[in-house]
């Protein structure tokens, strides 16, 4: 106790921090730029997808359903692909077993919904595509996947407002 | 060498055992004994008394339901030499029972219990034989193999008797404090209060009853299993690899060490080479992520004492090294970045420099935390001289990590058992002198110097070594051959182990996590006995507990 | 030296008197002196909590708040806002009275002491004979109400709350009052108007005549035993978050909760109001001549918030005593000193009266 002259410079410290700039970064308004390999929401490719499972192997918590047929070519195709991320760990095992980097992570990360079942979603549906991106694919899910990457976390958080605004 | 040591052991301890006790030598070194389940505590306390064995490392047990036994396995651990053993029991698996170690490691209390939990293993003579993890009434005992999960659910109590329901060991009577403790006129003098399951400063959900008078702790019970998961009984129906994630999510603030701990494990079992640019690559991120946890210990110190600014400008820092996750792997708290054999991937370009200007910051920045915290005399009042762990203590309880090294016990996996490629950096191990809240404290401190000094050095062996491979060839599916292995590392928390059983599968047949903070729990009633609330709150800070790593 | 001129009681009861009967007037000065403080402590409360969040933010390197409004201004209002839309839970098992009397009783005492600040040198509500005696009397009641809060709301950590916060503020009473003579004795007055009054001039004609010049130590001392009679940071054992979750105030919510906390920091202002009139001179300060009535109230108001920032600057530095160690610094440390400083004092009263310092820099 005797003397407090580590106390006082703690005071300027203190003082020395109020004087210089913040570090925080106003979330909502600004957003940090993550690193590329930055694991947050998924982004499926279906036109890259040839159902061959691995991701579903690899998968810790079994988050992901693929179901292929086996074509007039002898070729699996994908039909559905779901992931229900209630269990998801974001752990990233299952792009890194993807050869053809169908699925991959982004760097979304308002991933939260109103709802569990939200979570759970079907990334793409529909008789198969080809890998030129075929315009005959069904369902909402499948042409918004069409023109893009279906993006997972975000339809699930888009999805959930939009429910609870109804 | 060390075979020959054990050899010589073997040799001695076989004419003094003659009966019911077999030794044999595993193929890393280390002496087995496999006791008839009656000598078992006899053997130990030979074992304690004649062969310095002085703490217990870790009790466990698996479930060989083909042989129709449950062995209980007994750790033990000599410090000074440091020299390990392991004494096997094995059991009946109709009727498990075995005497208890209580009386030989008070350290036994909890790992008899949670194997009581899990196993079903009854340990006659045990001062307090109930669940650990679980709660009273749950049916079945989960880790036997035999187990099927139904859905079941913990029982409805009336608030106001639950916390008067007396489920912990220990002098401590939830549901009679005045007795005999009366003031005379036969008005009760103390009064228990439950700090937690939700509080503050138990950083998780700890839960200490705690028996009071005035401002002062008589006596406490933790009690713990709130955040219990399962999480050894989750990864024994995942595949080797799927179950780095769960590593992760033991002691969150050490993830890179925990995926360590297994992937070394696995790599032991399975007999895998790793590239040496990997291996350095691990090296830096284990120690990165130890000073990331101690620095959270450091920041909640400070809080809990209530100084709310010096966390803010530890977490500055914290979200420095995060980033550097973050490059690296692609997560900041859970990085999920090992792989048996390797690393997930290498480093991007800008790691390095970003390490080395972080590396250059750092010092100043530890100056900063010193002046506002450190220097600071209600903190150093606040801490100096409050609890005191002995070495007597330390041991009785298998205290291990800083709090065992502030009592002055030169113990640190890194240099007494090194691992991966500690043995190739010069590093100090800091130790302290009173094992107080000071201690405990400080010494993350100097350990955060060491850290740097390490990944300083880790990262010219770095640029030595060039780029190369980070990930050896290992298949897919993985089947490590039948067998067992175990291996130990230094996590920021303490001792922490991971012993592994495999039945030749592709999943892990037996999965142990040795918790150091579990284990370092024991001693807490012990540590806070007479010291004030805010005492409790000092060196409660002190355990660094993570309760994820606790309750598992 | 100015005598009854000073006052606005009977100035404002005199001229309400022309208009009205005498009992109307009087009561009517009462009424809206209450208000006025009502008001000046609810706008306090808003500003200080607002300036906390800010100054606490930066010395954490944090912005704290930013969105409510241009620069968060409104983030207190609209805190308070919610506080009072919050639904007013009394837990079943408590002491009903006491629970719902303890939080007014805190903001009642806290308001008293307002009724004694000079804020300038014709504003102060009742210029009492026994001024700093009143403010002290009035400080140590807030501890019995929330020891009564403490005791009432039937939950442990609540009453060690209470009892620690009574333990506290009973202790540092005595340093505190024991500082407080130096400036007393200096002025040869109780009343704080007078005490100001007296802090008029400069010495060697830059050096305003502020006791804190003379009475270094007890301004100290004082500063520290305010502390911890508002049970700020490194006394903050009352409600300490880390052991006592909130101590006193754990069982309280809404409104209720929001008194405690307008009258933490009235509580928090009236310290350092009150170390300005005994310490800093009061109002006293350079007049411009455009709205000469204004300034020295500007200049009050400027010292205390300049105080109150000390005081939140040691908050978001400093940490927490323990209480055993908060009783030894008061008894062991601080009554030492401030009977040391009833020495000093005095030896300043006599060298003063003896005019040699008057004849030696023509003060």
């Amino acid at each position: 106790m005797a003397h407090g002259i580590g106390a006082l410079k703690g005071l300027r410290v203190t003082l020395g921090v109020f004087l210089t700039k913040p570090i925080t970064i106003e979330y909502p308004f600004k957003k940090v730029k993550f690193s590329p390999v930055y694991r947050g929401g998924f982004a499926f490719h279906p036109d890259r997808c040839n159902a061959c499972k691995s991701c579903q192997n690899s998968c810790p918590n079994k988050v992901i359903t693929i179901t292929g047929e086996r074509g007039e070519d002898k070729k699996m195709r994908l039909v559905k692909y779901e992931m229900n991320l209630n269990y998801c760990l974001y752990c990233g095992l299952c792009v890194e077993a993807c050869n053809k980097n169908a699925i991959t992570m982004t760097d979304q990360i308002d991933l939260a919904a109103y709802d569990r079942r939200f979570l759970k979603m079907e990334l793409f549906k529909g008789p198969s595509i080809g890998p030129a991106g075929g315009s005959d694919a069904g369902g909402d899910k499948a042409a918004k996947a069409a023109g893009g990457p279906a993006k997972a976390g975000g339809s699930a958080a888009e999805e959930g407002q939009r429910k609870v605004s109804q | 060498m060390k075979t020959k040591d054990a050899e010589k052991k073997k040799a001695a301890l076989s004419r003094r055992f003659t009966e019911g006790v077999t030794f044999e030598l595993s193929k890393d070194g280390v002496l087995e004994a496999v006791v008839a389940p009656p000598q078992a505590v006899n053997v130990l306390q030979t074992l304690k008394e004649e062969y310095d064995y002085h703490q217990l490392h870790d009790l466990t047990a698996v479930d060989y339901i083909k042989d129709n036994q449950i062995t209980v396995l007994y750790r033990l651990m000599n410090l000074e030499k440091p020299d390990m053993m392991v004494v096997k029991a094995p059991l009946d698996r109709s009727q498990p029972e075995v005497a208890t170690a209580t009386g030989v490691y008070p350290a036994a209390n909890w790992l008899e219990r949670e194997v009581y939990d899990y196993f079903g293993v009854k340990f006659t003579g045990h001062p307090n034989l109930t669940r650990m993890m679980m709660w009273e009434g749950f049916e079945g005992h989960p880790f036997r193999k035999d187990f099927t999960a139904v859905d079941q659910s913990p029982p409805n109590y009336d608030p106001l008797e639950t916390s008067y329901v007396d489920f912990t060991e220990g002098p401590l009577q939830l549901t009679d404090v005045s007795g005999n403790r009366g003031n005379g006129n036969g008005s009760p003098r103390t009064f228990i209060l439950n700090f937690g399951p939700q509080h503050p400063s138990t950083h998780g959900v700890f839960r200490a009853a705690t028996e009071l008078d005035g401002e002062t702790i008589v006596d406490m019970k933790p009690i713990l299993g709130y955040l219990h998961r399962g999480l050894e009984k989750i990864v024994e129906n995942r595949t080797w690899a799927q179950v780095i994630p769960y590593t992760d999510r033991t002691d969150y603030l050490g993830a890179m060490n925990n995926n360590h701990v297994y992937v070394l494990a696995v790599e032991k079992l399975a007999g895998i080479e790793v590239p040496v640019r990997a291996e350095i690559i691990r090296v830096i991120m284990t120690e990165l992520n130890r000073i990331n946890s101690h620095l959270m210990m450091v920041g909640c110190v400070g809080m809990d004492c209530g100084a709310t600014t010096p966390i803010m400008y530890m977490w500055r820092e914290r979200e420095k090294i995060n980033d550097m996750f973050e490059m690296a792997c692609g997560g900041r708290l859970l990085t999920t970045y090992f792989r048996i054999g390797g690393v997930a991937r290498d480093l991007p370009e800008e790691f390095v420099p970003r390490l080395r200007k972080f590396l250059k910051e750092m010092p100043g920045w530890i100056d900063q935390y010193n002046n506002i915290l450190s220097g600071n005399e209600i903190f150093q009042k606040r801490v100096k001289s409050v609890g005191h762990l002995t070495q007597e203590m330390a041991l009785k309880y298998s205290v291990t990590g800083p709090m065992l090294r502030s009592t002055g016990i030169n113990y640190d996996v890194r240099k007494a058992d090194p691992y991966s490629l500690y043995s190739k950096f010069d590093f100090k191990i800091p130790l302290g002198k009173n094992g107080d809240a000071w201690d405990f404290y400080w010494l993350r401190m100097l350990e955060i110097w060491q850290s740097l000094r390490i990944i300083q050095q880790a990262l010219d062996y770095l640029e030595e070594v060039g780029p190369g491979p980070v990930q050896a060839r290992v298949s897919k599916v993985l089947k490590p051959p039948a067998g067992e292995a175990y291996v130990h590392i230094e996590s920021p928390k303490g001792d922490l182990g991971c012993y592994l059983v495999s039945d030749g599968g592709t999943n892990p047949y037996r999965f142990r996590w040795r918790p150091p903070l579990f284990i370092n729990l024991q001693s807490l009633p012990e540590m806070v006995r007479g010291w004030k609330i805010a005492d409790f709150i000092a060196i409660f800070a002190g355990y660094d507990a993570v309760m994820g790593e606790v309750d598992r | 030296m100015l005598e009854k001129g000073l006052n606005a009681y009977p100035a404002v009861v005199n001229w309400l008197a022309g208009f009205m009967p005498d009992w109307l007037a009087e009561a009517l000065y009462r009424v809206g002196a209450g208000l006025l403080i009502l008001i000046m402590i609810a706008t306090l409360a808003l500003v200080l909590v607002y300036a906390l969040r800010k100054i606490m933010g930066h010395m954490q390197c944090r912005l704290g708040p930013r969105v409510t409004g241009p620069f968060g201004l409104l983030q207190t209002a609209a805190d308070a806002l919610k506080l009072m839309q919050k639904e007013d839970i009394i837990p079943a098992n408590v002491d009903r009275f006491l629970f719902i009397i303890a939080p007014y009783l805190v903001f009642f005492s806290c308001g008293m002491i307002f009724m004694v600040l000079p804020l300038s040198p014709t504003w102060v509500l009742n210029d009492l004979d026994v001024g700093v005696l009143f403010f002290v009397a009035f400080g140590s009641l807030a501890s019995f109400s929330l020891l009564m809060a403490g005791f009432s709301s039937n939950n442990k950590y609540a009453l060690i709350g209470g009892m620690r916060s009574v333990a506290q503020v009973v202790s540092y009473e005595v340093p505190m009052v024991l500082s407080l003579l130096g400036a007393v004795m200096l002025a040869g007055s109780i009343s704080t108007q007078q005490i100001v009054v007296a802090q008029e001039g400069l010495w060697l004609g830059f050096i305003p005549r502020w006791f804190i010049f003379l009475q270094p130590l007890g301004f100290v001392i004082y500063f520290l035993c305010g502390l911890a009679e508002t049970g700020q940071t490194p006394f903050d054992l009352p409600e300490g978050e880390s052991e006592l979750i909130a101590g006193y105030q754990s069982e309280y919510s809404g409104m209720r909760f929001a008194l405690f906390y307008l009258a933490e920091f009235g509580n928090a202002f009236a310290i350092s109001a009150m170390a300005t009139t005994l310490f800093l001179g009061g109002w006293h300060g350079p007049v411009i001549s455009f709205l000469p009535w204004l300034w020295p109230f500007i200049w009050f108001m400027v010292k205390a918030l300049a105080v109150t920032f000390c005081m939140m600057w040691v908050r978001s530095t400093w940490l927490r005593f323990r209480i055993d160690q908060m009783m030894d610094f008061a008894w062991k440390i601080l009554v030492p000193l401030s009977l040391l400083n009833i020495f000093i004092s005095a030896g300043e009263v006599a060298i003063i009266r003896s005019g040699i310092i008057a004849r030696w820099i023509g003060g």
